[in-house]
């Protein structure tokens, strides 16, 4: 007698003779039992389909059709594979990451274009993050902030800020304050940038952001706040005598020197913006911190005491500009504006067909938390835990490619079919016959995909027991077994249950 | 002093475009990276589809009407998948074309840097 594995899914009445097996309760939905029986030959059918009634038509189609046995479809545990990593793919628009256009930089000596610069470094500027370099959006002081920075160590990543070196300050450009100066300033070259300090308080109230603004504690006296020596950017300027500094002519200010490469740059993101010398305020002070090696003398030092004061309006950057050597620095990188932050990727979204199947209680997906630390859980059916759990690890290695990291990956056991008798008399669609919640541990990104890498408690998570997988040829956690002899145990579930 | 000024500020730029190099490799090995995954998924999609209903046997109207919104829904992954492939790869081959002009942007400030050295020694 040779048995006939028959495969009945959804729900409705028994075929005659097999009342009470396995068929799946009334209204379970998509439920799916294994029947093996060995009917007479004579009783045999030709083609099963026609033979066996066939259970009414579900009221919603199973759309999601992962949520089936494998039995009923070939390869499940392949598909819901390439769901899940389809799942985990990163949203089609571009990172926010993503690096714009590199420019080959060519243009006169002494010219570093903000393009140049790294661009998550300009947001974090723009959004404050990073306190490295001085944010020059906070109200300009109208007296000397009385801080003194140490050395900063020149910072070469790529994820860090531009480097810094003592005498240049670094070519980060930021939004230039909307006020004025308060004072002019001379080219002064800058020692340091403190990348941390609070926040120093100054008589007028307002707050200095990076506390490096002044190099030494002898410009205290001087009263420089040359916070905008960050945007004027003043790298190569030799010390200008303020006494040769001629006074600006009236009318309106020249327009700052917008370089060939900033010119290049879409109109968002590059803007010609005013000259970064504004018209002086009522203390003009002077140049005092230049060291000698710079080409600067220490004016507080010398003969005659300080310099005179600069003019009341300031000069603009190109009388500022020193002889020999092109447009200044301060006009090039003060003309270009950063860019607007990219947005935050979005979330991903699941295929609008998973979401009504996930309400509808057939699948059981979620994607919980940012693109960028995947979490997922998933619903299969029991046979598919295992295959599922084996494709984890390339789960994760596709979201490590991608810059994402897999945090976990929980399976579980579809909810299977209750035999008649056992059935509540309210069932619930979906209620699961098993609790157990395998969960991964995924290898995260950052090397510790290889089975063996990580902490003990990470491999463990990683070796938990997963639920043993179905036997050949069987579905989910059903094995029913029929051989002719009607008191031997008919169905028995992998709780050990038996019916007859 | 000019001159040692314009080495520091030529110094500076080398060191800027190169990050800007090291930025843009590893922009580019993100993009590599991720063409690499989708290709595989894609493949395996494809395979899942080629032998989506080629299993033997008997089946019932359900099974097949289940195995056909399978596959349907593999097509449909196989068509997003692949359209994201030809973005990745037209991004990596713009990413690609961005490096070489980073590199390019490198050699150029070291040699002018090295030209300018040249000259102060002169």
């Amino acid at each position: 007698m040779i048995p006939v594995l028959t495969l009945s899914t959804g729900s409705g009445p028994a075929p005659a003779g097999l009342e009470g097996l396995s068929l799946p309760r009334p209204g379970a939905g998509p439920a799916f039992g294994l029947l093996l029986t060995t009917p007479a030959p004579e009783t045999l059918p030709e083609t099963l389909p026609e033979a066996l009634p066939l259970p009414p038509a579900p009221a919603e189609p199973a759309d999601i059709v992962f949520s089936l046995p494998p039995t009923a479809i070939p390869q499940a545990g392949a598909r819901l594979a390439v769901l899940a990593e389809w799942l985990a793919l990163p949203p089609v628009e571009p990172p926010a990451d993503a690096l714009p256009e590199v420019e080959v930089i060519e243009g006169p000596m002494g010219q570093i274009p903000a393009e140049a610069l790294p661009p998550q470094a300009a947001l974090d500027l723009r959004h404050g993050y990073r306190p490295a370099l001085p944010m020059p959006h906070a109200p300009l002081p109208s007296s000397p902030g009385p801080v003194s920075a140490e050395p900063t160590p020149e910072r070469d990543t790529e994820h860090d800020a531009p480097v810094t070196e003592p005498g240049l300050i670094p070519a980060m450009v930021v939004p230039l304050p909307k006020a004025p100066l308060p004072e002019a300033y001379s080219a002064s070259p800058r020692t340091s940038l403190a990348p941390e300090q609070p926040a120093a308080p100054l008589s007028s109230g307002a707050e200095v952001i990076g506390a490096d603004l002044l190099p030494s504690g002898k410009d205290r006296a001087s009263g420089l706040p040359d916070r905008q020596v960050a945007a004027a950017a003043v790298v190569a300027a030799p010390p200008v005598p303020a006494a040769a500094l001629p006074a600006p002519a009236p009318g309106p200010q020249p327009s700052p020197v917008v370089s060939p490469i900033a010119s290049l740059q879409p109109p968002a993101t590059v803007k010609a913006r005013s000259p970064i010398i504004r018209p002086a305020a009522a203390e003009p002070p002077v140049a005092t911190n230049l060291p000698e090696s710079a080409g600067g003398a220490d004016v507080s030092e010398a003969p005659g005491g300080p310099a005179p004061a600069l003019p009341a309006a300031a000069p603009s950057p190109a009388i500022l500009a020193p002889a020999g050597l092109p447009v200044p620095l301060a006009a090039n990188i003060a003309s270009a504006d950063v860019a607007e932050p990219a947005p935050l990727p979005q979330p991903l979204v699941a295929a609008p067909e998973i979401a009504a199947a996930a309400s509808a209680g057939r699948v059981a997906l979620a994607i919980e938390g940012p693109a960028a630390a995947l979490r997922v859980s998933l619903a299969v059916p029991e046979a598919d835990v295992a295959p599922l759990a084996e494709r984890r690890r390339a789960l994760a290695d596709a979201l490590s490619g991608q810059g994402m990291r897999l945090e976990a990956l929980s399976v579980r056991a579809l909810d299977m079919p209750q035999p008649l008798d056992r059935q509540p008399a309210e069932p619930a669609r979906n209620e699961p016959l098993r609790n157990e919640t395998t969960r991964f541990e995924a290898a995260r990104a950052d090397g510790l995909a290889d089975a063996g890498g990580g902490a003990p408690h990470e491999r463990q998570n990683r070796e938990a027991p997963m639920p043993a997988p179905a036997p050949a040829g069987g579905a989910g956690g059903w094995a029913a077994a029929v051989d002719g002899d009607e008191r031997s145990p008919a169905v028995q579930t992998r709780r050990g249950e038996r019916f007859a | 002093m000019t001159d040692v000024r314009g080495r520091q500020v030529m110094d500076r730029m080398v060191r800027v475009r190169r990050v800007r190099s090291r930025q843009a490799a590893a922009a580019l090995g993100r993009a590599q990276a991720r063409q690499l995954s989708e290709a595989g998924l894609l493949a395996r999609v494809r395979t899942l589809l080629a032998q989506g209903g080629a299993r033997t046997g008997l089946v019932n109207a359900a099974e097949l009407k289940a195995r056909l919104a399978s596959d349907a829904m593999l097509a449909r992954l196989a068509e997003d998948v692949s359209k994201r492939l030809n973005g990745t790869a037209e991004e990596r081959a713009r990413l690609g074309e961005a490096l070489g002009r980073a590199r390019a942007a490198v050699d150029a400030a070291v040699t002018r840097r090295a030209e300018k050295e040249g000259q102060s020694e002169a």
